[in-house]
Parts: structure tokens; sequence; C-alpha cells
């Protein structure tokens, strides 16, 4: 290993009673990339981001992430190694408003940890009011501050969990299917908003159907086929691939 | 804002407080007193279940048991001739916090109907524990000998300054609630409830916040048992029982379960309709019971509720 990813899957196995979900998968996020993860369904996308994350363990193999040996540790320890998520169906608190949503990922960002400061205090809401308004005016909430999840559009609720993924300051950003559902105008503005403001700032794996979004948006594309990495490298000549179109490709009408 | 909502908090629980000096001065009975003591103690009970019910999501279906703790930890102290409130308030607080802790700890590895079951059987090993035991007077409970004394400064047998005494102790108790549910920690106690996935994927410690509450939660309920041992002089095992349990959470539930005022006006209307009803029969719960099932399906919000709605009409806003 010359150079190490900010985000390294290391011989991750999983299997499920009979079943082996990922057998000796490697992956590897280097520093400002857009990484994605493709393959058809079944492929262990979905198993590969819940080892990443936390929510499963491994049976074999090691998570490092920002370079910390991150196999045993819990999700939200993960996530104070600087992991940011979003999930495919979008995760937000539902009883509490567009601007607390925000407030609370802001909270996050200066400390996750408990302190018994906070068991006294109970400023964060006006300490953060003016960079609530920023984030909201920045991901173009700012009408539905005080609107609960639940009254948004689908898209202005993917937009909302994107920006409590992105105002902790993550290391490593880890996007599931962040189109999925979306309208072809919500898609496009999303990608746009993708390409223009985090590419290249920070390191994204980016797990994705739509093909197009991949390899416009992808540095380096992973494709994974039934719990195994078929193929790591350049979206051209993952593209050009035989193996990939036979295993992949060739099945999706969209391509 | 903050100091608003301190200022609402006290002036509203000021008033609570006066309402049985009011009505003892008024009718020259002083047994009214009591009460309304029960009232004011009962009100930190249920807002301390409150705390975790309606802003944690965790039903705690053996929260009495920590009233039980409380009151027994004073009867043995006052019984061994300690009878300082410091002493009583240290005892009482490490004991619930420690029983808190443990019982927290196992019963939050589980969730929703399994808690519930679990929190009842660990309260119910306490209730067992105390009706089996000589030490703790058994099925008779513990006659206490001895109020809680503040070193001669007030004479805790004269109704009026012991009435003064739980009131500003259960209205101090109420405004450290009302703080901790506003609080920093109160708001990602709330996001963890709401989404824990989400919560932990922020980097909260779900497990860590929702033990904090529930320990906190307990030594509050201990500080009311504290109390109610002093009002009752009495320690009794009927305090752990499940359906002293119940009862906080109807109680809860009544007053508007997730509204700061919720358990004391919770409190407030169980406690006068039990008092009011059972003048006429020992089976009033056949008459409260109907009236509770009518509360729940048409006023979700509670008394509580109901209330806001009523301020709101009148342009008042209120929390």
């Amino acid at each position: 290993m010359i150079e190490a990813g900010i985000l390294e899957v290391r011989g991750a196995h999983k299997s499920f009673g009979g079943i082996i979900a990922l057998d000796d998968v490697y992956l590897s996020l280097a520093p400002g990339e857009v990484h994605a993860l493709i393959g058809p369904n079944g492929a262990g996308k979905t198993t590969l981001v819940s080892l990443i994350c936390g929510e499963q363990e491994l049976d074999a193999g090691e998570v490092y992430i920002n370079r910390i040996n991150a196999t045993r540790l819990s999700v939200h320890a993960r996530a104070r190694l600087g992991l940011s998520r979003t999930y495919q169906l979008t995760q937000l608190f539902p009883d509490l408003s567009v601007g607390e949503n925000i407030l609370l990922s802001l909270v996050a960002r200066d400390g996750s940890r408990l302190r018994v400061g906070q068991f006294v205090s109970e400023r964060a809401a006006r300490r953060f009011a003016d960079e609530i308004s920023c984030v909201l005016e920045e991901y173009a909430l700012h009408d539905h501050r005080d609107a609960l999840p639940g009254e948004l559009s689908h898209g202005d609720r993917r937009r909302l969990e994107l920006a409590m993924a992105i105002v902790r300051d993550p290391k490593i950003l880890l996007l599931d299917e962040p189109l999925a559902g979306l309208s072809a105008a919500d898609a496009d503005a999303l990608i746009e908003m993708i390409a223009q403001k985090l590419k290249g700032a920070i390191p994204i794996l980016l797990i994705e159907h739509d093909m197009d979004a991949v390899f416009s948006l992808a540095d380096t594309v992973t494709v994974l086929v039934n719990g195994k990495v078929l193929m790591t490298g350049r979206p051209d000549s993952v593209k050009a691939s035989k193996e990939v179109q036979l295993a992949y490709l060739s099945e999706e009408d969209d391509f | 804002m903050s100091l608003r909502s301190a200022l609402t908090d006290t002036l509203f629980l000021l008033v609570a407080a006066s309402v049985g000096p009011i009505v003892a001065l008024w009718t020259g009975d002083t047994y009214t007193l009591v009460t309304f003591q029960r009232i004011l103690i009962v009100a930190v009970a249920a807002a301390s279940l409150n705390m975790i019910l309606g802003y944690g999501g965790m039903v705690n279906f053996g929260h009495a048991a920590f009233l039980g703790i409380g009151a027994y930890a004073v009867g043995l102290l006052a019984n061994a001739g300690i009878t300082n409130l410091g002493a009583h308030i240290v005892t009482v607080i490490i004991a619930s916090g420690l029983v808190g802790l443990v019982f927290g700890a196992i019963a939050l590895r589980t969730s929703s109907i399994f808690f519930i079951m679990i929190t009842l059987a660990l309260a119910q090993i306490l209730y067992y524990l105390a009706v089996s035991s000589s030490t703790f007077g058994g099925d008779d409970g513990l006659v206490i000998d001895e109020r809680s004394t503040l070193g001669g400064l007030y004479d805790p047998f004269d109704p009026y300054q012991f009435y003064a005494l739980v009131a500003a102790f259960s209205v101090v108790l109420i405004l450290m609630i009302n703080h901790l549910v506003r609080s920093d920690f109160g708001r990602r106690l709330v996001a963890c409830r709401d989404n824990p996935v989400r919560a932990e994927a922020l980097g909260f410690n779900v497990f860590a916040t929702k033990l904090s509450a529930f320990v906190l939660s307990c030594i509050f309920c201990g500080l009311a048992g504290l109390l109610l041992a002093n009002q009752t002089e009495f320690a009794s095992p009927d305090f752990a029982s499940w359906r002293r349990s119940g009862e906080l959470l109807v109680i809860v539930i009544l007053g508007g379960t997730g509204k700061l005022y919720g358990p004391l006006i919770g409190a407030f209307a169980f406690i006068l309709i039990e008092h009011t009803l059972s003048q006429y029969t020992t089976h009033w719960a056949i008459i409260f019971g109907p009236f509770l099932i009518l509360a729940v399906l048409f006023f979700r919000s509670g008394l509580a509720g109901v209330m806001d709605q009523i301020f709101n009409r009148l342009g008042w806003r209120v929390q």
C-alpha cells in the first residue's frame, strides 16, 4: 500500500446464513475523488455501505476511516471520524422543523459527544441562528425554515438531507442513491450541485443506478457483481470493458 | 427568550403551588393542604416520567419503583436517627441514580413493547424485595418516626411550614426538569427519539443520550419519593407497585405527553377527580376510566393541549 485512501475497505467478507453477500472486497477512496460504486441489484452494494457505516459487522476484513481502523467501531464513532452520509430513503428528524434539522447537524459538527455543559446551556439555537439562515439560503430551503420535513417535496427533502450531511464538515461523504425517485429536473439540479460544490472538495463514495450521472461525476468506478469486485478503474475503461458489459451493463436498457 | 420561559414557568408554578394554602385559609381546614401537597409531589414524579416518555420516547412502566426507593431511603435513614434533609437528598440521589443506571442499561438494550415489559419486570423485583424483607417492614411498610429536618430552621410538623417546604422543593424540581427539556441536551434527546438512525449518523450516541435522560428522570422521581415519605410519614411497598407506575402514565397522558405543563395539569386533574369521586363511591375508577378513554380519543395532546388551544384563541403564547 503506497498511498492509503481516506476510506479503505480491505478484504471485506460477509455472509448471511449460506449466502455470501460480499467476498474479499477491496475498496479505496482517494482524497478528493468521486468514487462510484455500481453493480446490478443484489450485487452487495447496500451490504457494503452498511458495513462501512457500522450498521452491520464484518465477518472478516477491515475498514479504515480517515486512516484509523474502524472495523470494531459503532455507527456514531465512525461518524465522529468524519464519515457522513445520506440514505436511499431520506433519514431526517420528522417532528423537528427544517431549521432544527440543520441546527442538529451544526451542533454535531461542533462536537457530537455529550458534555455536562449541554445539560445547563440552551444557547445552541441562538448561537447557530445566522448560520442556519445561510445554509438554508444556500440549499434553497429558506422558505421552509419552520416547516416539518414531511411538508416538503421529495426534492427538497433530499436537499435538506444533503445539507445536513455536508454542514457537519465531514472528511468523507457517502451518497446512497441520491437521485432515486427524483424528477429529471431535480436530478439534474442535484448532479449540478455535486459537480459544482462538492467534487474535489470532499471525497465522495457514490452509489447510484443512473449511469449518466455516474459517468459524468465519477473519477473512479468500482463494479460489484455477486459480492465480488469485478473491476475498478477510470469511467471510460470501465465503460469499454467487455466483462462489465456482459455482467451488468448489457441488461440495463438505459445505458 | 430563555429568561422569559423561566419566568413564565416560575409564575405558573407559583400560582399552582399557592392554590393549596389559599383553599386552606378560605375553608379554615388545614387538612386540604395534604391533598395539594400530594398533587405537587405526584406532579414532580409525572414530570420526571414525561421527560423520558414525551421527549425520549421511553415508556417506563416501572417508574414508581423510584418513588419507593426515595421513600425507603428516607425511612431507613430517619429511623436510624439521621433526619437532616441534606443527607436525605444526597442519599436519594445516589440510590436512585445507581438503580436507574442499572435498570436503564438493561432496558435500553431493547425498545418498544420489550422496553415496557423489562422496566415493569425490574420494578417488580424491587416491589417484591420490599414486601419480603423484614428490614423494610415487609407488607406493612415502614413507619417513619421523623420528618426530614433543616437543622431547626423550620418546624416540619407545622402544616403551613411543611407545605411551604414541599411546594418550594417541587417547584425547583419541576423548573429543573423543564430546563433540561429545553436545554441543548433536551434537543439531542428529542433527536434520538425522532430518528435514531439519523442521530447516530450525525455522531450522536443514542444509547448514552437516552441512558443519561433515564438516570436523571429516575433521580427526579426518587426525590419525589423523598417528599412522599415525608408527607405520609410512611414508606410502603405500594409506592413502588405497578399500579402506581400505571397511575403516573395515566397522569402524563391525561395532562399531555410531551407538554411541559402537562404533568402538573394532569396531577391536578387526576387527584382532584379522584378526591371528589371517592367521596361518593369507592369504585370511582369506573367513572374515571371512561373519562380517560374519551380524553385519549379526543384530546391527543391532553389537557395541556386543550389549554394551549384556549390560550392561542385568546392571543397568548405559552411555552
